[in-house]
């Protein structure tokens, strides 16, 4: 007999490396408001904008994903006939990627924050898309963002990091979403929530001090290592703070059930579906403004994809080394994606919102950060964009031996929301053929 | 009957596993190797878990926090610690954890002041002593104090060298003989201290980190055996297990033996368990734990690079690369550095159709110039290890899969019958940028210890980034020559050169 070792329990390097969630974000986990009650917000409301970012961090196979021909005319390929539907309402993108991100697997980090060569020794993230828009928007719903995962590897993959660098942890369960957005605690439960949040808040104000302290010890080296430390501090206090105002604020109501969460991540369409159909539900009562959804298929078993018996790790089976069996697999696999975004997309244009539809509010980018996962290339990235207020129904192609940089669409997307900005990340402009409405 | 000790964390379990049968899987047409009699298996008569193994009551991780203070288990199973002078034994506790946790010296009782401030307001919110004080802990937990080390340029002093020496060799913080050392700073007990804490259980910490993060060996669980290409490995957690344990205890052997670096790169000797003997064609014995076994002159084995962990960690479960494997040799082992791949160039397309080798796509390099001189500087290396699979199995030939072709006989570990079938023939000579050539892998070792101190060059730089967390830098390279020149009687023994390394001004100085 043997023993096997755990896996789970993280080093102290590890925690170190990612300090910012040993120190933080547990503890933010922990404190997560239970949330008071009364409805709306304010009368003169405007229209809200919203982004909805999810990656798949294996891909699709670019050959039956990118579309022939270019512009308003250009041919759907075989994934895409899967959005036929919506062709009006999403644009498709080819020779697109995050200049100097390579790091093959690691790039998944970089998918919302372009932060180049995320594989290397030093790397420290930037902030991504969704807390930028976060950082100037969020304040005007109950959470800022919600960050989700479908077999997230738990401490070192989101799509979400903060402006210092700081990974935001994946939420992979729908049920806790759902509670989150729903669920009304009792007077008693509001008011110890309260009562924890003070807590924190004085926890992080005697943190802030100690770590000003220090830096007065240390001088000028590693500055900017407390600096990051500091920023990570400042950002949880506004949290527990702006999380106690909302605290007395009622929740909204639905008439969605409760979602049940499937026990095994082989689960991983359905863990998929539950989860777009909770940033649904998060977008309809205006809970936030921002999502992010971080398929991590590099951590998923042997999936099951109904109707294809799936034999092998997906994981594996994205090494597929021209194998004409895994290739079948894996188009199901693909295919089964496209449908449920298909799905999410019906979904989002069947819900009114302000005289027109939640999509024509909402920017659902669809991608990935791997070109090809056989090769491990992260250039030439699939990529997606629907709804929001941008004129949709083509194919921007670019160069596929010089890609066009993708921060470009980020820019874009900023400002069909309406955010002034002009940067982001290694943006050279806003994305050359794609026009706001 | 068999009795191991364990400690479990939160969460964790105890799982049998009858590792040399196969295993059920969706898909399974029944056991191949049942016959009228049945069917092999492994019947467990009773399984008694004893615990918890507390040498003492209340456990450490009580005292550490409330001390001596009683405690009782409430109606929800929670501890209520119960305290006959809350206010002072507040301070009293929060003090002396603060003294604990903190990574400088703490004298003054004032210091103590923002944390036992935590607990008043804790307090104040109508939180029980227990919470009012966990919440107080959590706040240490959380300030600089205990995640930073803080260290001022120069020479270290006594709590601060302590500090290096321990999280170097334990990976964690000093415990009271060498914190509490005054006489620390002084070269002879440095060593003393030295060899206790390579002495001490603790020093698994190091090993173990140390290789995870050279070595990459926290990856090794990233990318499984392919299902179809490798069934023989698939699910095969113990292999996986017995590589990791491999290296490890090959490390710790270097060290304990003082052996020379030239081990690194080959070995007269591993540390194999049953199926790694049987994973390296060695003669079979029963048993999980490693042992050291001497090996036959002829085998390819010995040192890090034929070792199954390297192996599969410089591989990715379905096809090995010479480029990924060379450039992550020549990088860890030899300490060459190796630039960045420019951008635009095409992927090389992994086939596993069997037409094509990686080999002859690579034969590309050689052709252009500018792919040339930086390819020749570690395609080689990889080369040299064509002939060990994805998890390091001797390979005569690349496996394929395709529909036309019929597969080997034989049944995986999943108990599905073998899909592949033996394609192309392993080459696995080169030369090396210098122009000498290799005509497989043992040729190519020797090649590699022809030169020694650059074994060992790059196992100090690897050590003392580890030790101290800083760079390498070009004017540290006289401090590194010393230190080799130091361990050269010993041949650069991996414990002399961890020896000269704690004596150095690099340890000694922040």
């Amino acid at each position: 007999m043997y023993i096997s070792t755990p896996s789970n329990v993280i080093s102290r390097r590890q925690m170190l490396r990612g300090i910012g969630v040993a120190m933080g974000l547990p503890l933010l986990n922990a404190m997560t408001p239970v949330f008071g009650r009364s409805t709306t917000l304010s009368a003169a409301r405007q229209t809200p904008r919203r982004l909805f970012g999810i990656c798949n961090n294996l891909g699709l196979l670019p050959e039956h994903f990118f579309p022939s021909g270019s512009g308003s005319s250009y041919q759907l390929s075989p994934y895409l006939e899967y959005l036929a539907a919506h062709r009006d309402q999403f644009s498709v993108f080819s020779g697109v990627s995050h200049p100097g991100v390579d790091g093959s697997h690691s790039s998944d980090v970089s998918f919302l924050t372009a932060a180049p060569h995320p594989a290397s020794g030093g790397f420290r993230n930037s902030i991504s898309l969704d807390q930028f828009i976060a950082e100037q928007i969020g304040n005007q719903t109950r959470f800022p963002s919600l960050t989700l995962g479908v077999n997230p590897k738990r401490g070192q993959r989101s799509l979400s990091w903060t402006r210092s660098g700081v990974l935001i942890p994946c939420e992979e369960n729908a049920s806790q979403v759902y509670r989150q957005l729903f669920l009304q605690g009792t007077d008693a439960e509001v008011d110890q929530q309260i009562r924890k949040l003070r807590l924190g808040e004085s926890i992080m104000d005697t943190v802030a001090d100690q770590s000003k302290a220090f830096q007065r010890r240390l001088g000028g080296q590693d500055r900017d290592r407390m600096d990051q430390y500091q920023t990570a501090v400042r950002e949880l206090e506004q949290r527990l703070n702006k999380a106690r105002e909302w605290e007395l604020t009622p929740k909204p109501t639905t008439t969605a059930a409760m979602p049940i969460d499937p026990d095994s991540p082989s689960a991983y369409m359905e863990k998929t579906r539950l989860m777009y159909q909770m940033a649904h539900l998060a977008f309809e009562s205006d809970s936030t403004r921002c999502v992010t959804l971080l398929l991590d298929s590099t951590n998923s078993p042997t999936i099951t994809v109904k109707g294809s018996a799936i034999s092998d790790g997906y994981h594996n089976l994205s090494h597929h080394g021209k194998n004409e069996k895994k290739l079948q697999q894996l188009r199901a696999i693909d295919e089964a994606h496209m449908s449920l975004l298909n799905e999410l997309l019906t979904n989002l244009k069947s819900t009114a919102e302000d005289g027109t539809a939640l999509l024509e509010n909402t920017l659902v980018m669809y991608g990935s950060n791997f070109g090809d996962a056989n090769k491990h290339t992260t250039t030439n990235m699939p990529v997606i964009l629907a709804g929001g207020r941008l004129r949709h129904g083509q194919h921007l192609a670019f160069d596929h031996q010089q890609n066009y940089p993708l921060p470009n669409l980020f820019v874009s997307m900023l400002q069909s929301m309406g955010l002034e900005t002009d940067k982001f990340a290694s943006s050279t402009g806003t994305m050359t053929g794609l026009d706001i409405v | 009957m068999i009795e191991k000790t364990v400690d479990l964390k939160k969460g964790e379990g105890i799982r049998p596993d009858a590792a040399r049968l196969i295993r059920t899987r969706p898909g399974w047409k029944g056991n191949p190797n049942a016959t009228f009699a049945g069917v092999p298996g492994v019947a467990f008569n009773w399984l008694e878990v004893e615990g918890p193994l507390h040498e003492t009551w209340p456990p450490p991780s009580y005292t550490a926090l409330f001390g001596d203070i009683p405690f009782q288990i409430n109606d929800a199973g929670e501890v209520e610690v119960t305290p006959d002078h809350p206010a002072a034994d507040a301070e009293r506790l929060l003090f002396r954890f603060l003294q604990r946790a903190s990574n400088r010296p703490i004298t003054s009782p004032r210091e103590v002041a923002p944390y036992l401030a935590i607990y008043q307001r804790a307090r104040e919110l109508d939180e029980d002593f227990t919470s009012a004080m966990i919440a107080a802990f959590s706040s240490i937990l959380c300030s600089p104090d205990f995640l930073y080390l803080e260290a001022q340029p120069g020479a270290l002093p006594q709590h601060a060298l302590a500090q290096r020496l321990a999280y170097f060799l334990w990976n964690g913080p000093p415990d009271e003989a060498l914190r509490d050392d005054s006489g620390l700073t002084s070269p002879l007990s440095m060593r003393r201290h030295t060899d206790r804490l390579l002495a001490d259980p603790r020093s698994d910490r190091f090993i173990n980190a140390f290789l995870d993060y050279w070595l990459n060996l926290r990856e090794i669980k990233t990318n499984s055996p392919d299902a179809s290409l490798y069934p023989d490995y698939y699910l095969d957690e113990l292999l996986t297990e017995s590589a990791l344990r491999e290296t490890r205890q090959f490390f710790r052997e270097l060290i304990t033996q003082d052996l020379p670096a030239r081990n690194l790169i080959d070995s007269d000797f591993v540390f194999v368990n049953e199926r790694l003997a049987q994973h390296y064609g060695l003669p079979a014995f029963e048993g999980v734990d490693p042992r050291r076994v001497d090996l036959p002159p002829d085998s390819p084995r010995g040192g890090l690079l034929t070792q199954a962990s390297v192996l599969t960690v410089t591989a990715n479960g379905t096809t090995t690369s010479p480029v990924l494997r060379g450039a992550w040799i020549m990088e860890r082992i030899l300490g060459v550095e190796i630039p960045p791949p420019p951008s635009g160039i095409e992927a090389i397309e992994p086939d596993t159709r069997g037409a094509t080798t990686l080999r002859e796509q690579l034969a590309l390099h050689k052709k252009s110039e500018s792919c040339h001189s930086c390819h020749a500087k570690f395609d080689p290396a990889g080369f040299a290890l064509e002939s060990f699979d994805v998890t390091g199995g001797w390979q005569d030939h690349y496996r394929a899969v395709v529909e036309d072709v019929s597969p080997v006989e034989g049944f995986g570990k999943n108990g599905h019958a073998f899909l592949f079938h033996y394609a192309q023939p392993v080459n696995d000579d080169g030369e090396l940028a210098d122009g000498r050539t290799f005509t497989d892998i043992n040729e190519f070792k020797v090649l590699l210890l022809q030169d020694e101190r650059a074994i060992a060059r790059n196992l100090v730089n690897q050590l003392l980034v580890f030790a101290t967390g800083a760079p390498v830098s070009f004017g540290d390279r006289a401090a590194v020559e010393q230190i080799l020149d130091g361990a050269a009687p010993t041949e650069f023994g991996v414990r002399s050169l961890i020896h000269g390394i704690v004596q150095s001004d690099l340890f000694r100085h922040q």
